[in-house]
């Protein structure tokens, strides 16, 4: 009989049969001998030895100038299986090849065992049925092997094992069963490198251990067993894994947190859950890969491949109905159900749940994407059902058919559905349709990577670091490797020769610093090489290795070529070695700086939480390094520096007008009234029932306000009393809740709900000098409450502006500075180039300092614009400069450039027209171009058919698509509805991106968006008229404090005698200190890192820790004397304590098992 | 003690369900009349099963027809109409499951749908 196959009964024939399935997928997916990369993972089997001396450590140095990953020492079991092979001499695409093999064996196989387990031994050709359907099933497909995601490989491939070992041990309270647990645990750690698969882990664990209790419920001591033995198992999980679970609860969740918060991860959540409605959800289909994306092929949209999936899902669902009436496979339908309902997140039907989990737990916000952490679990527990579906089918039907028939309908039903993973066949699941993940990395790469580790051998202290230009702040890169390249940025991997500063780390110090890194070899600094010197040995670089095969447009990074003549031409730096599309230059010996330097000469530079990428111009001008007390506390520095800088604590632009500017103040409001209106309509559609509410109350409450002044104007005192108390009751209620926060942020950003305010703000200060008093009563606690909002969210200046002659309406910018020092301070503001902009050349600027107007003559002084000097006492104060607009940037029309039906009416008036098709745009080139520009545009259109037309500025980074550039700086103009007519606009754009060197701006009417890269609007003709067009830059420079030094700058009376790096994160060495001095230890800044000094046995910790050139570390060491010193990086002893606290959970383990085996022997005997 | 029990089942379980399954659903909004029309149609269900509980088969074939519909529905395109009658369908699958819950404690499965 072919479901009672006696062949079957030998398990090693099953195991067979798996591995030869997974053999042939591996032959097929490697057959052209590359390796698969990319993506979230980077490279991760390239070469597991250098990831192996790199995870074993929670600091990783590799990765410079340093960064605490904590969770990623999961992984150092596989990288440790990993490097025995690389050790015997396999591979990098054996190895990964092997690795595949492996993992889809344990899927297949493990299943099989698992389904055995819970139904019977008996049923083997069904075990073997929903091992291949757990192999192959359309989140395997798409979520695990198509995604790439590592860790979920292990994830999916060791949970039926586990699964196996758990329930052994919760039913039968053997021992060597929970050995064996945690054992496949300990050998598949590296799953939990996302830290989110521990919950997916514990609630099918769970699950299965309240089933053991409730179906069907024993007695109440069955119950005491199962729950003993599950905390129990429990217990000795979190012991036997608190090598990592230590270190990642210790200081994990601080990381997480600075990198991530609540509103961005529910954000993610809504848009997710999405993409996992139900229906997907049941065929385990993730859309946006398989339809929005289309990645494996557009076939997956057509009718059959969409009717495919729901063959398994009857099968499932009929394999439910079965499931209920089976003894001990019913528990299985309920876990089902619970997974569905937690995979699909916040969507119907009961979605609310999930949020209130989500919101109210925290360790539940690392499920930002449930259908990817808890749907793992799908697979699973689907394969189970499908088998009982598929064993009760084949029941009934061989009654009726016989069983030749039987089978042969469920071979055709299984061959069709087998065609759905046609891209697993072929090996095409990696990638998308034509563009593999193959990696094929340059032999360049390993030659210049040779070529360092002989020149780091020559050096027996191994310091420094490898600078990798351009260098980009995101952790992303793509490269034009043959194959391509475009994922995680792999440099601190393929160069192991010193730690590779090679992209961004997401924490904001870390990153605003090496931001100047990234620029400092381009237009405007690049010409200054004392600057990019100082940089360079700020961040202890020796070598410098340029990537000409990067793919730098439309990133944030800069053209290599431009990079490559910065380098050639400085005198410290050799050009040594070009292999293929790198090339290396070394730092002269005379010119680099060792990682760990004694200092006097010190620069305080203040406050720590400032952004700070106005470095490469402060740089320029002081000649120490610089030291930053964290949370301010300078107490016992202040008198050390030589220079005092200081940043703003906060800076904000904030909106003034008088009366005769209303007209201005009235119309922005007006603006985003009607923007608001559009976005109501779209909340709507997405039936965002809460949204809906508070953008209509948002909307009412600007539109009482405008016609309450409308009425105020026109002296209609009846019907504005009406207006002003509904409008005050609206706007309170607006008020007491925070609109700034999810959902509302979602679809209106909070800088809209602060512009409102503003706005508002300024109609009701204009309105109380023309209202009597009863109506006066009526606003007054409105705009206290909405000055108290502001004043909250740090966007109120504290002094008003005192100089309101001839003021109609103005932005203005407001510093606050935090003073700790008396000081006369020169006032200084970067990008000197823009004065030329301005009228007469910016020569003289008006400040507010505090509650004083004064007018500063402007002077260039290098990169800067000096406005003299200020006396400030200590404490807070104010400065503020108005948003100048720049003189027009918009050409006289016979110097545009033009494209399409352009026609001028008049001097001061165009028209552009489409016929529904064909664009239209004008041009024009935008001056003096240094990056980060914000540009004002003010103009009258009026749209007299179509929908709209846009307005954009081209740079010349912008990414490319079909030849177009595919601008980032652009907005929409859309006909208003209410009012066909000319309008005026006053808008503010975007800033342009830093690395920005040209840029053309444009109007453009485009229905079909093809070239604007806009939405389409429909192929309707549009004519579009507009005149008095103004596009000025905006005066946003930002402005610091210098204080010149008021003693002379100390020489350093110390120095290092002797300095070892015992690893990444400890440092031994001597020091002779003659005077108090800094010690700078050039690893990216974190508390943990300590400074202890010992001298006759006497240890003493150096509490006075700083932020050193505005990334590192920095101790200020009031002892003299010789001493030996220790840096270390404390919390690594948290994973040895981990380790130690593993190893004694397994020794107490293995005693027990003596113990149980001990008493059954003796019970025997 | 009946009387409260009648009390309880008539007056005070309908208003509840009704309360539960919009908090489920919407977060609450007691001020959206539409969105008690989905509550509301649970809560009919759920409270028929508790009156008849030999309902809770035909339920549970109702819901799986939902589903079924779902599917068809799903194959002309309609996903939004789709995810509606799907989710209901789900929905109602849940709600007939917990009744078969004590069943499946007491015996492990359920003897007769």
């Amino acid at each position: 009989m072919f479901f009672k196959i006696r062949r079957l009964n030998k398990t090693y024939l099953v195991a067979l049969f798996f591995l030869l399935i997974s053999s042939i997928l591996i032959l097929v997916w490697f057959r052209d001998g590359f390796f698969y990369g990319g993506g979230d993972t980077g490279l991760p089997t390239y070469n597991p030895k250098r990831i192996l001396d790199i995870t074993k450590y929670i600091w990783w140095e590799a990765q410079a100038p340093g960064f605490l990953i904590p969770h990623a020492i999961t992984s150092i079991t596989l990288y440790l299986f990993l490097s025995l092979l690389q050790l015997i001499g396999i591979g990098t695409v054996s190895m990964q090849a092997i690795l595949f093999l492996i993992l889809l064996f344990l899927m297949g196989f493990g299943m099989y065992l698992l389904i055995l387990s819970i139904q019977g031994q008996d049923k083997k050709i069904y075990a073997i049925i929903g091992g291949l359907f757990y192999m192959f099933n359309p989140f395997m497909m798409v979520q695990i092997w198509h995604r790439f995601n590592n860790t979920s490989f292990f994830f999916v491939a060791s949970l039926p094992f586990l699964i196996i070992f758990w329930r052994n041990w919760i039913k039968k309270g053997d021992y060597l069963q929970l050995l064996f647990f945690l054992f496949a645990g300990f050998l598949s750690s590296y799953m939990f490198g996302t830290l989110a698969y521990v919950i997916p882990f514990w609630l099918i664990l769970n699950l299965l251990s309240v089933s053991e209790i409730l179906f069907p419920w024993e007695n109440k001591k069955h119950l005491w067993k199962i729950i003993k033995r599950s905390i129990f198992g429990f217990g000795m999980w979190v012991i036997f894994n608190s090598w990592w679970l230590i270190p990642v609860a210790a200081i994990g969740s601080g990381v997480t947190s600075q990198q991530h918060n609540i509103g961005e991860s529910l954000a993610t959540l809504n848009a997710i859950s999405k993409q996992a409605i139900l229906p997907y959800t049941v065929q385990m289909i993730n859309s946006f890969y398989i339809f929005a994306q289309a990645e494996l092929g557009e076939i997956y949209k057509s009718f059959f491949f969409r009717l495919i999936p729901w063959i398994w899902v009857m099968v499932i669902f009929y394999g439910i109905i079965r499931a209920l009436l089976r003894k001990y496979l019913a528990a299985y339908v309920i876990i089902y159900v619970i997974i569905i309902m937690l995979s699909k997140g916040s969507s119907s039907p009961f979605g609310q749940f999930f949020i209130f989990l989500f919101n109210n737990f925290f360790v539940l916000g690392l499920l930002r994407n449930p259908f990817e952490k808890v749907g793992i679990l799908l697979p699973l527990v689907s394969s189970i059902l499908f088998t009982i579906g598929v064993e009760d089918f084949v029941k009934r039907f061989h009654k009726y058919l016989g069983n030749f028939s039987t089978a042969s309908i469920l071979i055709v039903l299984f061959i069709i559905m087998g065609v759905y993973y046609w891209p697993m066949y072929t090996g095409t699941v990696f990638g998308t349709i034509g563009h593999p993940n193959y990696n094929d990395i340059p032999q360049s790469y390993k030659d210049a990577d040779n070529w360092l580790n002989k020149k780091a051998d020559q050096n027996s202290q191994a310091d420094g670091k490898i600078l990798h230009l351009p260098l980009t702040r995101s952790d992303i890169v793509t490269y034009n490797w043959n194959y391509g390249y475009h994922g995680n940025e792999p440099s601190a991997l393929l160069f192991s020769a010193l730690p590779s500063i090679s992209h961004g780390l997401n924490l904001h110090r870390i990153d605003d610093s090496l931001t100047a890194l990234s620029e400092i070899f381009n237009h405007p600094y690049y010409l200054q090489e004392e600057k990019i010197l100082k940089l360079l040995q700020a961040f202890n670089v020796k070598f410098i290795v340029l990537h000409k095969d990067i793919v730098w447009k439309g990133s944030d990074i800069y053209d290599p070529n431009e990079i490559e003549h910065v380098l050639d031409s400085q005198p410290f730096l050799e050009r040594r070695m070009q292999y293929g599309d790198l090339i290396i230059y070394e730092i002269y010996t005379e010119y680099f700086q060792p990682k760990v330097i004694l200092t006097n000469a010190i620069n305080l530079v203040y406050p720590d939480e400032a952004t700070m990428r106005i470095w490469p111009y402060l740089i320029g001008n002081i000649s120490n390094h610089t030291i930053t007390p964290i949370n301010n506390n300078a107490n016992k520095i202040i008198q050390q520096n030589s220079e005092l800088i200081v940043f703003p604590n906060l800076s904000f632009t904030y909106l003034e007008a008088s009366e005769s500017g209303m007209a201005f103040v009235i119309n922005n409001l007006a603006l985003i009234y009607y923007s608001l209106l559009g976005t109501e309509i779209l909340v709507n559609k997405e039936d965002e029932q809460d949204v809906e509410r508070q953008i209509t109350q948002i909307i009412a409450a600007n539109e009482d306000l405008i016609n309450s002044y409308i009425l105020m104007k026109s002296n209609n005192p009846i019907q504005l009393d009406a207006l002003m108390t509904r409008y005050a009751q609206t706007i309170d209620k607006l008020l007491g809740q925070d609109l700034r926060k999810p959902k509302l942020s979602f679809y209106v950003s909070p800088n809209i709900i602060t512009d409102i305010y503003k706005l508002h703000l300024l109609i009701l200060e204009q309105m109380t000098h023309n209202l009597d008093q009863s109506q006066k009563e009526i606003i007054e606690p409105i705009v206290s409450k909405i000055r108290q909002d502001l004043k909250s969210n740090k966007l109120l200046p504290v002094y008003p502006l005192v100089n309101k002659e001839n003021l109609t309406v103005m932005e203005r910018q407001i510093n606050q500075f935090n003073i700790f020092k008396k000081e006369e301070y020169e006032l200084l503001m970067v990008n000197p180039k823009s004065r030329n902009l301005y009228p007469n050349k910016l020569s003289s600027l008006d400040f507010q300092v505090d509650d004083k107007a004064i007018t500063l003559k402007a002077m260039n002084k290098g990169d800067l614009i000096s406005f003299g000097d200020i006396i400030l006492n200590e404490g807070l104060h104010e400065i503020s400069f108005n948003h100048l607009i720049s003189e027009n940037q918009f050409p006289k029309f016979d110097q545009l450039t033009k494209n399409g039906d352009v026609k001028i009416i008049d001097q001061n008036t165009l028209q552009l027209s489409s016929d529904g098709v064909s664009p239209s745009f004008v041009e024009s080139p935008l001056s003096q171009i240094e990056g980060d520009e914000s540009y004002q545009i003010s103009f009258e259109a009026f749209i007299q058919s179509g929908a709209g037309f846009y307005i954009q500025v081209i740079q010349d980074t912008d990414s490319e698509q079909n030849g177009r550039p595919n601008p980032t700086v652009r907005t929409a103009i859309y006909q208003n509805p209410q009012n066909n007519n000319w309008q005026s606009y006053r808008i503010q754009l975007p800033p342009l991106k830093m690395t920005t060197r040209e840029a053309k701006f444009r109007l453009i009417v485009d229905p079909l968006g093809t070239t604007s890269f806009n939405p389409p609007t429909g192929n309707q003709p549009s004519v579009v008229m507009i005149r008095n067009i103004q596009v000025g830059r905006i005066l946003n420079n930002s402005i610091y404090l210098y204080s010149k030094p008021q003693t002379p700058i100390a020489t350093t009376a110390a120095k290092i005698l002797q300095l070892n790096k015992e690893s990444p994160v400890l440092y031994r060495g001597k020091v002779k200190i003659d005077q108090p001095t800094f010690m700078i230890f050039s690893e990216a800044f974190h508390p943990e890192w300590e400074l202890e000094l010992t001298r006759d046995n006497e240890t003493y910790k150096i509490n006075e820790h700083y932020l050193g050139n505005l990334y590192g570390n920095a101790w200020w060491i009031d002892k003299t004397g010789e001493y030996n010193f220790t840096i270390e990086f404390k919390p690594q002893q948290k994973v040895e304590l981990g380790g130690y606290l593993g190893a004694s959970g397994l020794l107490i383990l293995i005693l027990l098992i003596l113990r149980s085996k001990f008493k059954q022997k003796h019970e025997v005997n | 003690m009946k009387s409260i029990k009648v009390l309880i089942k008539y007056f005070v379980l309908p208003p509840f369900l009704i309360f539960f399954f919009n908090l489920l659903e919407y977060g609450f909004q007691g001020n959206r009349v539409e969105k008690f029309i989905y509550s509301l149609v649970l809560t009919i269900f759920t409270f028929a099963i508790v009156l008849r509980p030999k309902l809770k088969k035909f339920f549970l074939f109702l819901s799986l027809a939902a589903l079924l519909l779902m599917v068809f529905i799903y194959l002309i395109g309609e996903i939004i109409i789709a995810n509606i009658i799907g989710s209901f369908g789900f929905a109602l699958l849940i709600v007939v499951i917990s009744f078969y819950i004590p069943q499946i404690i007491k015996a492990g499965y359920v003897k007769k749908i």
